[in-house]
């Protein structure tokens, strides 16, 4: 208890010098709202000409611990911003609201649409980019590599999602009349670099971390747990049409079976995910310390052995994690064993969703999911 | 011309006025030019009968003939005088002529004698009486030959009451080395007479009070008369108050000692002093930035005698990298600076560090005047650091030495801190700084030698990072670190010409490494000022100087390209690649100017000024003319003029041009060629003295910026840095100050400013980062008594400016987006610095006690900042997807206590 007390006394001492005090939010952790989590690409360098298929992993906290039925989503993506003003996402803004006004009109590698969980973006070359190439310019430090920036958006959102002239972004979410704001409509983006060949005729690469498995209170658990697509929900499909009417994700997740997986059975506390008052309950994901890379791209061109920066970031549909980000691997000091979290149970019994995204800094991700049963 | 022979006229009225003494022989007139001998008219009668003299009641000096004194003829008369019995000179005998014309000048002199008349057995009868006089020549005197010296005086004063200072020790030292040991008369005057012209250091000293030292000139065939007042005894050590000399700025705003020790929220630092001057702003959160009217934190130095440091704070501006101990002066210059600074567009800030104090106490603790080969030592501890300094003479003979040194223990609870919120600490937070000096001093010149530095270094490792950005986390490293050694010299060849020269070469060291980011600096700067004085005519004197700047360097860096004020945020770091880029090469930006001082009469002061410099890092040229001028309305008091005020117009305008930051014309980061940023600084401004003790001034000023560097994307849409920014400050600044007293020391600040910024032609134009409007300090200290003495400063300062999200300045719009490279949100911005956070108001309070041991002094202070804990706030915070927002807020309160221990 008093070591306890000491963590938090020094969390408070460390955060107040560093920064003051700020107010204070939900944690970013616990999914109250409609999130992405994450969004995938096969290919995070790519090579220009190839098709590259991203898929997007999302959960809609709105509703949970109701009894009203899970929202079914649209999900819009947009591709073919190519080399945008300043490497800049936001270069793009313009362009694609010329596209959606008018989608006759030339645009950079071709406007790109797609709906689902997943989409595939056909990369241009210098000759489909035509006028708007060439796909691959200088980098200002002439050391490094030519590169492209290829630029897809993509939206989340529980009612229909239009063009609009007057926003930042030429994209707007409505319901019942209303735009629909940030917790309920989900843009974002995600960058695709191009290279040409290495110097030894190889394509330079980017492979997404590999998660071996989910453990939770010390237990492997990877048979009950969701990787990747798996962790998707199915699609909402009108029963006359039988046509697709938008994504639902898995808000009511079967229960877990405490007799086979006893571990992911935890009691509910009812301070509510209180790190000073309820027990502890350790998670994390078995990754092979290989799975991280050495920088190819910059260490051509400077000569060094860079590794890749890594994390893990936790997500809940309730109770609350002791540190929602943890550091995988550092580029500098290596691995970091103690990439794990931990996790206090919530007052409210039933399944809770928990999910961990690991990210590398050079756009790669993967993503594992499991539900817990709180008692 | 000549001497009246008084003397003969006193002996004949002597003699004559004692009674019953007998008279002489009349042959026996005494020789000699004095004297006389009077005989009785009458025979001594066969009786004993009492006779008295006459006694002569009125009497008149013979006129010197003319004629004699022009041919420079002497004589002496003799003359026998038959007083009648009423006491009238009725007949004049010639006994000894000096000649017809000395005869007939004494005659008509002794005719006009009126005795008494010599009685016997009290019956008035006629007598004669013997006169002589001597008719003598004044030896003339020759003509005086022309002056060759000159006269020094002075009047020493209270500083508080003006009451003349009895008993305090005057030295006087010529730039012969001469000295001159004096003391204050009854009146608190002192006279030096007939001394050789030159320059003239007047060192004055009084137990309980602080010595005070000043400079004068002595002309030949006049008299320099200075008035000087003394203030009571400071804490510290030897405190030097400077005489206010006439400046080359147009304002120098000059703390002294006593204020900077004990001004509340500083912990005594005199550095953090600053910023409670007029046009400093307040920096952010509690660092210890330099914002000065309107400037970012980056277009202001600070100097250590003419020598730019790296850093002048410590870890979070907690504490300055130079004790306050060791501080003889800070001048501050907010704009309109001499020429002599230069590659600035802000202010200067230039520290001087002091001499070594050798003086002797008695046990008493008082200065034993004279004796100066005494050890003295400090040591201070808080919560923050401790540090110790010692000085003393050295067996070299003139030469004297200061040691001192500071480390920080904040380690010692910072570290656990950190370690229970997350983080391996592989190196705790931890600072320590140095200082080492030789002086030799005399009084007319110093030779200083000089090594200091600075070291700050904290190494973590970040095992939870960052959610709004993960990139910021892992192995996280920060270091500066630099050093100099330092020669100073200054002299008054003679006293016409003086000389300043400055050189220095050390170290500077940058290291800050997070995950995979890193810059990594080390550079060896040589820096050399000379300035060389000349007073060229009374009232005409010329500066002429160079200051050479040249740094050997080694940089790496690796970072994504960092957003500048205005732009679009990029996102978060995790979601951009990094550039890198490993320079090797060498610095080097010379300087030159000269500067006039011209006094075209007493009250005006002009001066003038050029500088001129090049940076061979952008290959340009910056000619910079600067002017600045100051007029004595109405001059201060003096000892005739007790109740006048002094009230001085001064006015400035000047060209100053700071070359573009390194990141801005490097090859990878930035665009090469780029021109230096230029400000043109205009100012004017009234001082008025209200009573011997308040002063106030006013001063507005305009800063005119253009050529400033700004970034655009070019054809291809890359961005690159310009030179098409412009900007422009406007503000006043109005200071009241009420100078130290025995009891009490304050002011009153306030600053109203305007700071704007374009990016080029036909952008917007939008309130620069740093823009404060409105900026008020008011301080305040006093001494209860029996050594405890208490202090408040407040503060009330607009908040700071505030870029918001799009939602709130649209509610319809989204203030951010998914940004899946980096699982994190970033922010779309809504136009930049357009929301004012709310007004930051504080208080501080400080309380001292001071014991007095015989020799040893000791203290004990506890400064509270933000008493009231009113947390400021400094932005706003934003949850993961800026849907909500919340305010920012700083270190809502701050208590220091420290003890102090002098010997």
């Amino acid at each position: 208890m008093r070591a306890r007390t000491f963590s938090k006394l020094g969390l408070l001492v460390a955060s107040v010098v560093a920064f003051g005090c700020g107010a204070t939010f939900d944690p970013a952790t616990e999914i109250k709202s409609l999130r992405i989590l994450g969004v995938q690409k096969d290919k995070p360098y790519a090579v220009p000409g190839e098709d590259v298929t991203l898929s997007l992993l999302w959960y809609d906290g709105t509703q949970a611990g109701t009894s009203e039925p899970p929202r079914p989503v649209q999900i819009q993506w947009l591709g073919g911003c190519l080399n945008p003003p300043a490497d800049s996402y936001q270069g793009c803004f313009a362009e694609y609201a010329a596209a959606l006004a008018d989608p006759t009109l030339a645009f950079a590698s071709g406007f790109t649409q797609g709906s689902g969980p997943t989409f595939s973006v056909k990369l241009p070359t210098d000759e489909t980019a035509g006028p708007f190439g060439p796909v691959l310019h200088p980098s200002q430090d002439v050391k490094l590599k030519p590169y492209g920036l290829s630029y897809v958006f993509f939206a989340v959102c529980p009612g229909a999602i239009e063009a609009v002239a007057d926003k930042a972004f030429p994209l707007r979410c409505r319901q019942d009349g209303a735009d629909l704001g940030p917790n309920d409509f989900v843009l974002g983006y995600t960058a695709i670099y191009l290279f040409g060949p290495s110097s030894d005729g190889s394509a330079y690469r980017n492979a997404n971390p590999v998660i071996g498995g989910f453990n939770f209170g010390q237990t492997d658990v990877t048979d009950a747990a969701c990787f990747g697509a798996g962790c998707f929900g199915p699609p909402a499909v009108d029963p006359a049409t039988q046509a697709v009417v938008g994504y639902v994700d898995p808000t009511e997740p079967a229960h877990i079976d405490c007799n086979v997986w006893p571990s992911l059975c935890i009691p509910s506390c009812s301070d509510d995910g209180d790190q000073l008052k309820c027990p502890k309950h350790e998670i994390s994901l078995t990754i092979d310390p290989h799975t991280f890379e050495k920088d190819q791209v910059t260490n051509e061109a400077y000569s060094k052995d860079y590794l890749e920066q890594m994390w893990i970031d936790y997500y809940s549909t309730a109770g609350k994690f002791k540190s929602g980000t943890k550091l995988l691997n550092d580029a500098t000091t290596g691995w970091n064993n103690e990439n794990f979290t931990e996790f206090y149970a919530p007052s409210a019994t039933g399944p809770v969703r928990v999910w961990a995204v690991v990210h590398d800094n050079r756009g790669g991700v993967s993503w594992a999911g499991t539900t817990l049963e709180i008692q | 011309m000549f001497r009246r022979d008084g003397a003969a006229l006193l002996a004949i009225g002597a003699l004559l006025g004692l009674p019953g003494v007998a008279l002489a022989q009349e042959d026996s007139v005494p020789r000699g030019t004095s004297g006389a001998i009077i005989k009785p008219a009458t025979e001594e009668p066969a009786h004993k009968a009492v006779i008295k003299d006459p006694v002569l009641l009125e009497g008149a000096e013979p006129e010197y003939p003319a004629a004699a004194q022009k041919e420079g003829r002497e004589a002496i008369v003799v003359f026998k005088l038959t007083v009648d019995k009423e006491g009238h000179v009725t007949n004049v005998d010639v006994v000894q002529s000096g000649g017809e014309d000395f005869d007939a000048a004494a005659r008509e002199a002794v005719l006009k004698f009126h005795f008494t008349p010599a009685t016997r057995d009290d019956k008035p009868i006629a007598a004669k009486v013997l006169y002589r006089h001597e008719f003598k020549l004044e030896p003339v005197a020759a003509p005086p030959p022309p002056p060759t010296t000159g006269n020094l005086v002075g009047r020493l004063l209270l500083a508080d009451t003006d009451a003349p200072v009895v008993g305090a020790d005057v030295l006087l030292t010529g730039s012969a080395n001469d000295e001159h040991h004096l003391t204050t008369d009854a009146d608190g005057r002192w006279r030096l007479e007939n001394v050789p012209p030159g320059a003239y250091k007047v060192h004055v000293t009084l137990p309980g009070f602080d010595a005070l030292d000043s400079n004068e000139d002595v002309a030949v065939g006049e008299e320099t008369d200075v008035t000087l007042r003394l203030k009571p005894v400071s804490e510290g050590l030897e405190v030097v108050v400077r005489g206010e000399r006439p400046a080359r700025e147009v304002t120098r705003r000059t703390v002294e000692r006593r204020e900077i020790e004990r001004i509340p929220g500083t912990g005594g630092d005199a550095l953090r002093a600053l910023q409670s001057l007029p046009g400093v702003g307040k920096a952010p959160g509690i660092a210890g930035l330099l914002i000065v009217r309107g400037s970012s934190p980056q277009d202001t130095a600070t100097f250590v005698d003419g020598t730019g440091v790296l850093i002048i704070y410590h870890f979070l501006g907690l504490t300055s990298v130079f004790p306050t101990e060791l501080l003889d002066r800070i001048d501050f210059y907010p704009g309109n600076f001499s020429a002599r600074y230069g590659r600035l567009m802000g202010g200067v800030v230039d520290v001087g560090f002091r001499s070594p104090n050798t003086q002797c106490l008695d046990d008493g603790g008082k200065i034993i005047p004279g004796k100066k080969n005494c050890v003295h030592g400090m040591a201070q501890m808080d919560f923050i650091d401790q540090r110790l300094m010692v000085e003393g003479p050295l067996p070299i003979e003139g030469w004297s030495f200061i040691a001192a040194g500071r480390k920080s223990w904040i380690d010692q609870w910072l570290k656990p801190a950190l370690k229970a919120g997350g983080s391996s600490v592989t190196t705790a937070p931890i600072y320590f700084d140095y200082q080492l000096m030789a002086d030799h001093k005399t009084a007319h010149s110093r030779t200083s030698l000089r090594f200091y530095g600075s070291d700050d270094k904290v190494a973590l490792i970040i095992n939870d990072p960052n959610v709004a950005d993960p990139t910021i986390g892992g192995s996280l490293s920060f270091g500066t670190a630099f050093y100099r050694a330092q020669a100073l010299y200054e002299a008054d060849l003679s006293s016409h010409v003086n000389v300043r020269a400055n050189l220095s070469v050390g170290k500077d060291a940058i290291s800050f490494n997070v995950g995979n980011f890193r810059f990594h600096l080390a550079s060896y700067p040589i820096d050399l000022r000379y300035e060389l004085g000349y007073r060229l005519l009374d009232g005409l004197k010329f500066n002429a100087g160079l200051d050479y700047e040249a740094a050997p360097f080694d940089v790496f860096v690796r970072a994504p390209d960092p957003p500048r004020p205005g732009e679009p945020d990029p996102g978060p770091f995790a979601a951009r690649p990094p550039r890198e880029v490993h320079n090797k090469g060498d610095a080097f930006r010379p300087g030159w100017y000269g500067e006039f001082e011209i006094e075209p009469f007493e009250r005006l002061r002009l001066v003038p000024g050029l500088r001129v410099d090049y940076a061979r890092d952008t290959g340009h040229i910056d000619v910079s003319p600067r002017g600045n001028a100051r007029y004595l309305l109405v001059k201060g008091y003096d000892a005739e003029h007790p109740d006048r005020r002094k009230t001085a117009l001064k006015a400035g305008v000047g060209v100053y041009d700071q070359p573009p930051q390194f990141q801005e014309t490097d090859t990878v980061f930035g665009t090469p060629h780029l021109y230096s940023n230029r400000a043109i600084h205009y100012s004017i401004g009234i001082e008025q003295e209200l009573t011997s003790h308040i002063e106030a001034s006013v001063e507005g000023f305009y800063k005119d910026m253009t050529r400033q560097v700004a970034r655009a994307p070019n054809d291809i849409g890359a961005y690159v840095y310009n030179n098409f920014g412009t900007g422009s400050v406007i503000g006043a600044e109005t200071f009241i100050k009420y100078k130290p007293d025995e009891h009490f020391f304050g002011w009153i600040a306030y600053t109203l400013s305007r700071s704007v910024r374009r990016d080029g032609p036909g952008l917007p134009e939008y309130l620069f980062q740093y823009d404060q409007t409105h900026n008020l300090t008011v301080l305040g200290s006093y001494r209860l008594g029996r050594g405890w003495e208490f202090g408040a400063r407040f503060t009330l300062v607009s908040g700071p400016l505030d870029t918001p999200s799009l939602l709130q300045s649209d509610p319809g719009a989204l203030p951010a987006l998914y940004a899946a490279d980096a699982g994190t949100y970033a922010k779309l911005d809504g136009a930049a610095y357009t929301r004012r956070l709310p007004v930051r108001h504080q208080l501080d309070v400080r309380l001292d006690k001071r014991w007095q041991l015989k020799k040893v002094k000791m203290s004990v202070y506890l400064d509270i900042q933000n008493v009231y804990n009113h947390a400021p706030v400094e932005g706003f915070t934003y949850n993961y997807n800026f849907a909500q927002t919340g305010y920012q807020t700083s270190i809502p309160i701050i208590p220091s206590l420290g003890f102090r221990v002098e010997i």
